[in-house]
């Protein structure tokens, strides 16, 4: 066990490297002048210019310039920001605006999950009746139409009816309902067309049949067997999910005023603000890959079937 | 001891009749097929089971109609969509006579026409973008699944591209290229296919070890053959399907790209280019949404559904 | 569980109704003032304001030496009393006693507010280390600040070997902000300024705490609200960037008794139909309105409550590109004629139908120095001077005839008469990323017209484009659309992406030099030309630098202005720049009371909250119709005597 988690572990740090490093050569293709205010630019000479992309890290040998990123991090300097927040340091800014994005995405998470496996378990005890039907209305509405569109629906008409406030804050609980909801939307759908599926495939099984023949009651197979087997492949992607609400929803937090990391990085990548978007890229990147990591090691814990030696990244779940 | 071995009616003795009942038959290629052969035809099954449902007969129909008419519309029209008026009382003029079905926006131009236009943009962006992904994925992923050397290499890869947000990598080239069709299909893509690539080389290694597959190759069927009835049918199975559930995500991401400022140009008329108009509008002159977004969503939804149904009818295991 | 549901809705339905309850019939006034900003700041250091939130928070959480009274007469602020001596070269103030520095708590610091604070604050401006780009507007006005500065740029570029920086800033002494004693701080300048007050309420004059500074390190000034100590009406208590920003009232302030509102609260918005829907709720105090916006607000009970701001000193221009890397557009806006032919082709009046559909008219500014800003020594308009006045009566130059007849001249004297441009060579233009595209060296001439993706921006490039090939046909002009995302310096005017786009320009301080320095004299956009055979700068127009550098030099205001209306004419008639726009004119819905705020057309002063009234109800548009005209009576008594 131990081996094979320092080997996952290697093998996560190695990809952890190659991604903030492509991320970091791309930005150097962004245009030079986007480093520079007007009055900088026209105020500098051409040397003075080439000083100061230097000193941001822009110019001058890639490999120096990733070298000393790297250093400056192994000493816990995320370093400061340069045209977004100007100087601001970026551990503080990412420190006030994660805990926004986390508290919304797990409670998102949550609504989804308790929703979402409800209405699976709905539609699939009632398949192909009303429940059923509607249930995989909302799925297509939610899957196949632009989030953006329904969303600002939402947004106008929901909360003019019920007359809750339109963007939140921090101090009206009922205005974090919306945004909530908002952003479980997707989550409830995914979880219950996934469950429905799973469960309607499991109910033809032959273990399945056999419990329902020996005469145990239906409740006490769907709970003790297919729930329980359902939760094996939803305990795999979990943590993942989990980690990565740190990174926001960049439209809802827009929409309502949340002050997260949502729109951060792709604001941080126009404003071609190269020090907060290698943070938040790193920072990202390897909350994703040690959620595979952790999932990976979850599933192997919790499901007997899995051993280690069948286990690979590319496993066959897909 | 003699024996002959030809006409015997009876057999004489134990021995006899052993040899008779063992004989080693002549391979014929003909009777081999036909062991393993019965009226099932994967295509014909596919469609029955795709036609079973009445819902798929009707969304099958709207997705059709509806793509036709967004190619045919542009040929068949003179509206330019993109002509602007100078004169004041053509602007947003509501939906009626002399102001076009769905009426004009806020430079008065005709909204019915841009609908048709951008709808004609969205799949073409989203059958472009299929093609790629679907093309390299399965090359790279039938590659990936019978050299087994390159797996390691193959895997990282994956972990690589499925690790940088895809946004960061729409939000990159756009700046650094220029927002525009292009754009989309290079940014789409570059990531997209490795997705699909898994997929084929899971599939690949399933279905290259399946029992079907091995008993075939036991009967001394020849590869092309295993290849054309067995492995190929599954795979442009995936490819309609995937180019069908491609086209809503690729127009969902446009509306998205547009949101943050970085859609297609102005000149070229799309989806997201009308929503993110309409949208600022919508207190005002929610025709000016509502209108392109009835459209879009008939076209999403019935790709959507269209492509998952076709999904579930190309599962043999669905044929009955 | 469904009874908890039904409790929670029950509750949550009440809650507006809580919020409703007050509003019974009659408006009374409120101490809090609600409204929106689109755009995070950047910093919030007051010396470094770079867009209109962070002036508004340094506007109202700093005091200057003087401000200006709603009619915009300088009154007293952190200083009591000041005098120029005879020929306004030596201004020197007299503090006021006992001020603090309050912190983000409103608790008063130990530290006063003394005549150190204004010259630690201007020390700090003048070292270019500190990045404070508005110092170029006074570096040839206070005395020895020019030299100062470029000393310390020519050691940090490494041009100047043999001083060190610590020397170089030793020598502040040699700049002309000194305090003589706790209470009197006093300017030297180059030449007689009479106006020299409207510079004193720009961001470079800011005191600041050098001990406090100190403290936390002149990079972190701004970066947090407890990065920073105020001096002003209000104080910073809190800043949650992409979210919200409060300024309260600073209790301890000189005068706390003309700080009417208690709190402003500053909430982050960035789409202008919730901004709408939010006035709509009465979560918001005043909201601005799109000309569709006000439009479509007829017939609603906000109707009648719809109404313009007044125009302000903030002027719009068109603003072609003389170094455009596009060889058709090069070739051709370097002649006259074509730019008379692009002066009389841009119908004014349509393209402002955009913002205002009743009477676009009224927005209109053709002059590039404002109205109602400069007032000579006998109290007459800068506009008003002959040479000037005659473009200010012009109003909308369109005539598509002239404009015609101009382009025809234009292409008679640049091409062969065939349709081939005279020494433009077909090839591709690298406008990469904002447009993408070749010219064939013939006609008809590509221009290359950028915006931005906001669908405002979007609109009026489509109509430009209209409005030229309504004008020109498009088999001589072909109107190019370029799009930049952010931010247009430095995305189209830096890299020199662009052939025509429009720019909005403030009004920095009360002379024609705070628009003609910044387009004629060093690093300005009228300054340099590239002359692409040589590749070499010459002066962009040796005569319209000679004009500016003899307006400059006069110090008596009659003759300063007449020779600067020279200038003004000279750009003109040339056609190299073409303001259409007056600021402010924007419809808006509001429960503020105009007139009762600081007004002035320079500095922070527009932004200022100071005297504000805020009611309950929004104001109805035939209110503030009487409002204003009663306060324009009163103004021009005043401006009479």
């Amino acid at each position: 066990m131990r081996a094979y988690i320092l080997k996952r572990f290697g093998e996560s740090l190695v990809t952890v490297f190659i991604v903030i490093f492509a991320v970091f050569m791309l930005m150097r293709f962004m245009p030079v002048e986007g480093y520079f205010t007007r009055e900088d630019f026209t105020e500098m000479t051409a040397e003075a210019r080439q000083v100061y992309l230097q000193s941001i890290g822009i110019s001058g040998n890639p490999f120096g310039q990733f070298g000393r990123f790297l250093s400056g991090l192994a000493v816990g300097d995320w370093g400061r920001s340069i045209t977004v927040y100007p100087k601001t340091p970026i551990a503080s800014i990412i420190a006030e605006k994660a805990g926004y994005s986390l508290a919304f995405g797990l409670s998102a998470i949550g609504i989804s999950i308790v929703f979402g496996l409800a209405l699976g378990i709905a539609m699939a005890q009632n398949k192909d009746r009303l429940v059923d039907s509607l249930g995989t209305l909302y799925v297509v509405v939610v899957r196949a139409i632009p989030s953006l569109i329904y969303l600002f629906l939402i947004q106008i008409w929901v909360s003019g009816i019920l007359g809750w406030p339109m963007v939140f804050y921090a101090d009206v609980p009922v205005s974090w309902i919306l945004p909530t909801v908002s952003m479980a939307l997707p989550g409830i759908a995914w979880y219950a067309i996934w469950l429905r599926r799973f469960m309607v495939d499991e109910e033809n099984k032959d273990y399945i049949k056999f419990a329902i023949s020996k005469g145990l009651p239906r409740k006490k197979v769907m709970t003790g067997h297919v729930l329980r087997n359902a939760a094996v492949p939803l305990v795999q992607y979990l943590p993942t999910q989990i980690l990565l609400t740190i990174a926001g929803s960049l439209i809802i937090e827009s929409m309502y005023s949340i002050p997260g990391l949502g729109g951060l990085l792709v604001y941080a990548i126009r404003q071609q603000d190269n020090p907060l978007v290698q943070a938040l890229v790193l920072l990202f990147s390897v909350l994703g890959i040690f959620g595979v990591f952790l999932g990976d090691i979850l599933m192997v814990l919790i499901d007997p079937r899995i051993k280690l030696e069948g286990t690979s990244r590319t496993g066959d779940h897909v | 001891m003699k024996r002959t071995v030809t006409a015997l009616p009876y057999p004489a003795r134990p021995e006899d009749v052993e040899a008779a009942l063992f004989v080693p038959a002549p391979f014929d290629a003909e009777e081999s097929e036909r062991t393993g052969y019965s009226r099932y035809s994967y295509w014909r099954s596919t469609v029955r089971t795709f036609l079973k449902s009445r819902s798929s007969i009707v969304l099958l129909v709207l997705m059709i109609s509806f793509s036709v008419f967004a190619f045919a519309y542009p040929l068949v029209s003179n509206t330019d969509p993109n002509e602007v008026s100078l004169e004041l009382s053509d602007w947003n003029k509501r939906p009626g006579p002399g102001a076009g079905i769905f009426g004009t926006d806020g430079l008065g131009r005709d909204i019915w026409a841009r609908t048709w236009y951008g709808t004609r943009t969205s799949l073409t962006l989203g059958l472009v973008i299929a093609l790629f992904d679907v093309g390299l994925g399965m090359f790279m992923g039938a590659l990936w699944g019978y050299v087994r050397g390159i797996d390691r290499v193959m895997t990282e890869i994956y972990n690589v591209l499925t690790n940088i947000p895809r946004t960061v990598v729409l939000v990159l080239l756009s700046y650094i290229l220029q927002p525009g069709f292009w754009t989309i299909v290079i940014a789409m893509s570059s990531t997209g296919w490795i997705s699909i690539a898994r997929f084929i080389r899971n599939k690949v290694l399933t279905i290259r070890d399946a029992e079907y597959n091995v008993a075939s190759r036991c009967l001394g069927t020849p590869l092309s053959r295993i290849i054309t009835m067995n492995i190929l049918p599954f795979l442009v199975s995936i490819v309609i399907m995937e180019t069908a559930l491609t086209i809503p995500y690729t127009i969902g991401v446009e509306v998205f790209l547009g949101f943050i400022g970085l859609g297609l140009p102005v000149k070229e008329v799309s989806l997201g280019n009308l929503i993110n108009l309409g949208k600022n509008n919508f207190m005002l002159y929610p025709y000016q949404l509502t209108a392109p977004t009835v459209v879009l969503a008939v076209v999403t939804i019935s790709f959507y559904i269209v492509g998952n149904k076709f999904a579930d009818a190309s599962d043999p295991r669905n044929h009955v | 569980m469904r009874k908890m549901l039904l409790i929670v809705i029950a509750a949550t339905m009440a809650l507006p109704l809580f919020a409703m309850g007050n509003q019974d019939g009659g408006s009374r006034t409120v101490d809090r003032y609600d409204n929106t900003y689109q755009v995070e700041v950047k910093t919030l250091n007051y010396f470094l304001l770079l867009d209109t939130t962070a002036q508004r928070v340094a506007a109202n959480t700093q005091d200057h030496l003087v401000e200006q009274d709603r009619f915009g007469r300088f009154i007293p602020s952190l200083a009591e009393s000041w005098t120029p001596n005879a020929d306004s070269t030596v201004w020197t103030f007299k503090l006021r006693k006992g001020q603090k520095w309050v912190d983000h708590t409103g608790t008063p610091t130990t530290y006063e507010i003394t005549a150190d604070d204004f010259v630690e604050g201007f020390r700090y401006v003048s070292d270019p280390a500190n990045g404070i780009r508005n110092i170029s507007s006074v570096r040839n006005v206070i005395k020895g600040l020019y030299d100062y500065y470029y000393t310390l740029v020519d050691i940090d570029g490494g041009k100047i070997q043999d001083k060190t920086r610590e020397a170089a800033l030793a020598t502040f002494g040699t700049v002309g902000v000194k305090a003589l004693d706790a209470y009197t701080v006093e300017y030297t300048l180059t030449q007689p300024t009479p106006f020299f007050l409207s510079y004193l309420i720009m961001d470079l004059f800011y005191p600041v705490e050098k001990a406090f500074l100190d403290a936390v390190g002149p990079a972190n000034l701004g970066i947090a609200k407890e990065n920073m100590l105020y001096s002003g009406g209000y104080y910073l208590s809190d800043w949650q960037r992409d979210k919200l920003i409060v300024m309260t009232r600073n209790e301890h302030n000189w005068d706390k008794d003309n700080i009417t509102v208690r709190s402003i609260n500053m909430q982050k918005v960035s789409d202008p139909t919730v901004e709408l829907q939010m006035f709509m709720r009465g979560e918001l105090s005043s909201a601005l309105l799109s000309a569709e916006q006000a439009k479509a607000l007829e017939g609603s009970p906000f109707q009648d409550k719809v109404y313009m701001t007044d125009l302000t000193s903030v002027t719009f221009w068109w603003h072609p590109n003389y170094q455009s890397p596009n060889p058709e557009f090069n070739a051709f806006i370097r002649n006259e004629n074509f730019r008379k032919a692009l002066y009389y082709g841009i119908d004014h009046e349509k393209f402002l139908s955009l913002d205002d559909q009743v009477n676009p008219k009224g927005l209109i500014r053709s002059t590039i120095i404002p109205e109602d800003q400069c007032f000579d020594e006998k109290g007459r308009d800068f506009t008003d001077y002959p040479g000037v006045k005659e473009f200010k009566d012009r109003g909308n130059p369109y005539n598509p005839a002239k404009a015609r007849e101009y382009l025809a001249k234009a292409i008679a004297e640049l091409t062969d008469g065939k349709g081939s441009i005279r020494g433009v060579t077909a090839g591709p233009v690298d406008m990469k990323p904002i447009a993408d595209f070749s010219v064939d060296g013939k006609l008809p001439i590509q221009m290359v017209y950028v915006h931005t993706t906001s669908s405002k921006s979007t609109t009026e490039a489509l109509l430009f484009q209209a409005m030229m090939k309504d004008t020109f046909g498009d088999d001589t002009i072909n109107v190019v659309l370029g799009q930049f995302v952010d931010n247009a310096y430095r995305e189209a005017i830096l890299p020199l992406k662009y052939d025509m786009m429009w720019s909005s320009f403030r009004f920095a301080y009360a002379d024609p030099m705070a628009q003609f320095g910044r387009l004629v004299t060093d690093g300005g956009f009228l300054n340099m030309a590239v002359d692409s055979s040589k590749k070499t700068n010459t002066l962009f127009d040796k005569t319209l630098y000679d004009l500016v550098q003899a307006a400059a030099a006069e110090t008596v205001l009659s003759r300063r202005y007449a020779a600067f209306a020279k200038v003004e004419k000279h750009i003109q008639d040339k056609a190299y720049i073409m303001p259409y726009r007056a600021g402010g004119g924007s419809y808006t819905i509001s429960r503020m009371v105009p007139y009762t705020v600081p007004r002035g057309g320079f500095g922070v002063t527009r932004f200022k909250y100071k005297g504000m009234i805020v009611e309950s109800q929004p104001l109805t548009a035939a209110r503030v119709a009487e409002l204003r005209t009663a306060f324009f009576e009163e103004f021009n008594k005043l401006t009479a005597k």
